[in-house]
């Protein structure tokens, strides 16, 4: 498997972090909810403020964040940021509701409480952070995506401003920036291609254009066009590896069309990227493997109510498993896919030798498997003896160059085998020879065969009606569930071909 | 013995074709067994047989040697050979134990044997299904079904056989048969590549024959040092390395063993799992996290047998080596 240079590309620094505007009026196209926000500010730096609480609401990537910093840093603020889901907050808002009253009186900067993801709080927690905000003497801003399912408590009395959604010129403007000042080039197609498919979400888009320049711009159609199907998964996956929240990770796959066992992998592949402690891998691994054997439940009992179990471990399961590296979240797609269709003929070779193994040597799967590694040493070394084995096991020059590991040698071993292969048929000319004497009584058994097969031959509706009668028999005792052999991991990709 | 005489000079075979006994007398060790099966040879009559124990022990020899004994020289036509993880499920191992049965036995025989190796891969429904089988074709056909452990066939089968226990071959049996072979291909045997071969066969004679046969093609001279050269080609050294890796801390770089040797190697979960359980003593480890990953390798090999991925589970066995490796 190729190397990746993953440290490298993982501590870049995300270019959403490194281009977040740092100015009100560099948000790009919401020039409304600006306005009001600033109206806000400003009357309750005068002290007429009616409203503490101040709720930015609007889809995500579409600047919310961003104006919280800007506006902290032109109105001379330092920004405490907490996240609404986290089972701690209230503790938090106090401590720092009490800090940062003192610090006031100190002449220290003053303090703008941030509530992210406010739609995630939890109900019960939220009539006592409702009390703590009545306390503070801070301004306090919150953003969620749909005003509506912040707990009422805590919006009874905040002025709500919404974001609109960023069109494609937009965000293609967006990128535009970004692209002239890290001086780099790429086609105005492109642009469009990552806008249209960020569907309204500058941060996405960014993230995207990211990933493609990383990946070598010379490709990036290629990339693009891959990301055309993918598109959703990469998001959905971008957004399991940055965030804590179980219920946001639950839903990030929400509309991506992909059989659960599927996604499993693009996970799977990703969460040693993201994840660097033994603890937390081992932790989201724990997850996954959780999910797989929902997955085979599911199959085996034909109930795929159970996949939901399945993609809560392996989404919220593997996003709440531990810290995540930070920076920029590069989603790779699964190497699986692409590892056995590299090894495909490798693996052909390797298996029809095992069975002419097991075949011609009467060899269990496994003992034949090991006696592959002394043929090899043989093939190698010996080409004598390489020969006999090759005419003995009936190999292919195909077999007889992977057991020999060099073209070269496998021509000498090839033509030696012709050799003996000639000498076989001489010696059952000449001689008594043991297969060909074995060929004739096996004429004669054939003929005496068909004979019987002819006058002995057992219906098949006989067979089918004994059969029926040992499982009538039967039945009671035994269980309803078929249980087939074990599936391999090949048959498992298989399926998708 | 005529097929070895005749063929030796045009082809030949790998050694542990070639010498494979022909005649129950000629097995090695397992006398008990070898009284046993002269008795039904002699009789011409035998109830389904279970032999179970290790590999490289006799088991299929055994079969193959009653087999001619009681069939004679055309044995082959009375004798089916099945490999229970081959054979893509019951179904086809039914399909071809119907196509064998419906035929007469040649030759004057009153039935036919069909040799099943492997059995115990089979799942426990599996086994039922073979079951039903056995029986409905109890009149023509005996089955010899081979397993490394009877406890892993279900009891109505093992109470319709007659169970064989095979017994790990000792040091001097395999060292008379080595010495034999080494006489006879005219090697230089030493007494220190004796040793080292008794050292890695294990008990397997099969192994033994294999591992000296692949040293003869390095020298005539059979030393220490090539026969333990030979061993470790076909040693689970990837499989260790890939334990290593975990352990050290480098999980990507374990898994991506791991992958190489699922997908390229083609060695299935359970494979990988044997290996490692063999492997995890040899580990330069404390002793208790010897016997804790030991433990974590039986629960994902539960989970490997429950769940639909093997990669999935061995990918997250792998990650808690790392955890523990610290």
């Amino acid at each position: 498997m190729k190397e990746r240079s993953v440290n490298a590309e993982m501590t870049e620094r995300p270019w959403v972090e490194k281009y977040r505007p740092r100015r009100l009026d560099e948000i790009v196209n919401q020039k409304k909810a600006i306005e009001q926000v600033k109206a806000w500010i400003e009357d309750w730096l005068s002290g007429r403020a009616r409203r503490k609480v101040l709720i930015l609401a609007g889809p995500p990537g579409v600047g919310k964040t961003t104006t919280v910093y800007a506006l902290a840093r032109e109105y001379g603020f330092d920004v405490v940021e907490l996240n609404a889901s986290d089972e701690r907050t209230y503790e938090k808002l106090e401590r720092f509701i009490q800090a940062a009253y003192t610090m006031d009186i100190l002449g220290k900067r003053r303090k703008l409480i941030f509530l992210d993801e406010a739609d995630n709080m939890e109900p019960s927690g939220a009539k006592e952070v409702a009390k703590l905000i009545k306390k503070a003497r801070n301004p306090v801003i919150m953003s969620a995506n749909h005003y509506w399912e912040i707990p009422k408590e805590l919006r009874s009395n905040a002025l709500i401003v919404q974001y609109k959604h960023l069109t494609q010129r937009d965000i293609v403007k967006g990128l535009s920036r970004i692209l002239r000042a890290e001086g780099l080039s790429v086609p105005r197609d492109l642009l469009y291609e990552i806008a249209k498919h960020a569907s309204g979400d500058m941060r996405a888009a960014i993230n995207d254009l990211q990933t493609i320049v990383t990946g070598g711009i010379e490709d990036a159609a290629d990339v693009l066009a891959y990301r055309d199907v993918e598109k959703s998964v990469f998001q959905a996956l971008a957004q399991i590896f940055s965030t804590d929240n179980a219920k946001r990770a639950k839903f990030a796959t929400l509309g991506v069309d992909m059989m659960p066992s599927d996604l499993l992998l693009w996970i799977d592949e990703n969460v040693p990227y993201s994840y660097y402690r033994p603890e937390d891998i081992a932790r989201a691994y724990e997850a996954l493997s959780r999910a797989d054997i929902y997955l085979a439940r599911a199959q085996r009992t034909g109930n795929y109510s159970l996949w939901k179990y399945a993609t809560d471990m392996m989404t919220a399961g593997v996003a709440v498993a531990g810290i995540k590296r930070k920076g920029f979240v590069k989603i790779f797609p699964p190497q699986t896919i692409k590892l056995l269709a590299q090894s495909k003929e490798e693996r052909t070779l390797r298996n029809s030798i095992v069975k002419k193994i097991m075949k011609e040597m009467h060899m269990a799967k496994i003992e034949a498997l090991e006696t592959l590694h002394y043929l090899r040493v043989i093939f190698e070394n010996d080409a004598e003896t390489a020969a006999h084995i090759t005419v003995f096991l009936d190999l292919s020059e195909k077999e007889v160059e992977f057991l020999a590991g060099d073209s070269e040698r496998a021509r000498t071993i090839w033509g030696k085998s012709m050799n003996v292969e000639k000498k076989l048929k001489e010696a059952g000319r000449l001689e008594v020879s043991v297969r060909a004497g074995a060929k004739k009584a096996e004429e004669k058994i054939r003929k005496e065969e068909k004979e019987s097969r002819e006058a002995e031959e057992i219906s098949e509706e006989e067979l089918e009606k004994a059969e029926k009668e040992i499982e009538a028999l039967e039945k009671p005792r035994e269980k309803k569930t078929e249980k087939g052999k074990q599936a391999t991991l090949f048959d498992f990709l298989g399926k998708k071909k | 013995m005529s097929d070895e005489v005749h063929e030796v000079k045009v082809l030949e075979k790998p050694w542990v074709e070639k010498y494979r006994p022909v005649k129950l007398d000629d097995i090695v060790g397992q006398r008990h067994i070898v009284k046993r099966l002269k008795y039904y040879a002699k009789t011409g009559s035998m109830p389904h047989l279970l032999f179970a124990g290790p590999a490289g022990v006799g088991k299929t020899t055994s079969a193959l040697c009653l087999a001619r004994e009681l069939f004679g020289e055309n044995w082959r036509h009375n004798f089916l050979e099945l490999n229970a993880s081959d054979e893509r499920g019951i179904d086809v191992i039914r399909e071809k134990v119907k196509e064998f049965a419906r035929t007469k036995p040649v030759a004057g025989a009153s039935f036919k044997i069909i040799f099943l190796d492997e059995a115990d891969a089979l799942t426990q429904d599996a086994q039922q299904a073979l079951r039903r089988t056995m029986e409905m074709f109890s009149n023509n056909v005996r089955f010899i079904l081979s397993c490394n452990y009877s406890s892993r066939i279900i009891e109505p089968i093992q109470s319709r056989c007659a169970i064989f226990r095979f017994r790990p071959l000792s040091d001097e049996d395999i060292a008379g048969r080595i010495r034999y072979i080494a006489e006879k291909e005219g090697l230089e045997l030493t007494e220190e590549g004796l040793q080292a071969l008794l050292y890695v066969a294990e008990g397997d004679l099969r192994r033994a024959i294999n591992v000296l046969q692949a040293a003869a093609a390095l020298d005539r001279k059979i030393t220490d040092e090539n026969v333990f050269l030979v061993a470790s080609r076909a040693r689970p050294e990837d499989v260790r390395e890939m334990m290593q890796l975990a352990l050290d801390g480098n999980f990507l770089k374990a898994r991506e063993k791991l992958r190489e040797i699922l997908l390229k190697q083609g060695l299935s979960g359970e494979d990988v799992l044997i290996q490692m359980h063999k492997e995890v003593f040899n580990l330069p480890i404390p002793e208790d996290r010897k016997v804790a990953l030991a433990d974590k390798i039986g629960e994902y090999n539960f989970r490997l047998v429950e769940g639909a991925n093997e990669m999935i589970q061995l990918e997250a066995l792998l990650a808690q080596f790392t955890l523990m490796g610290r």
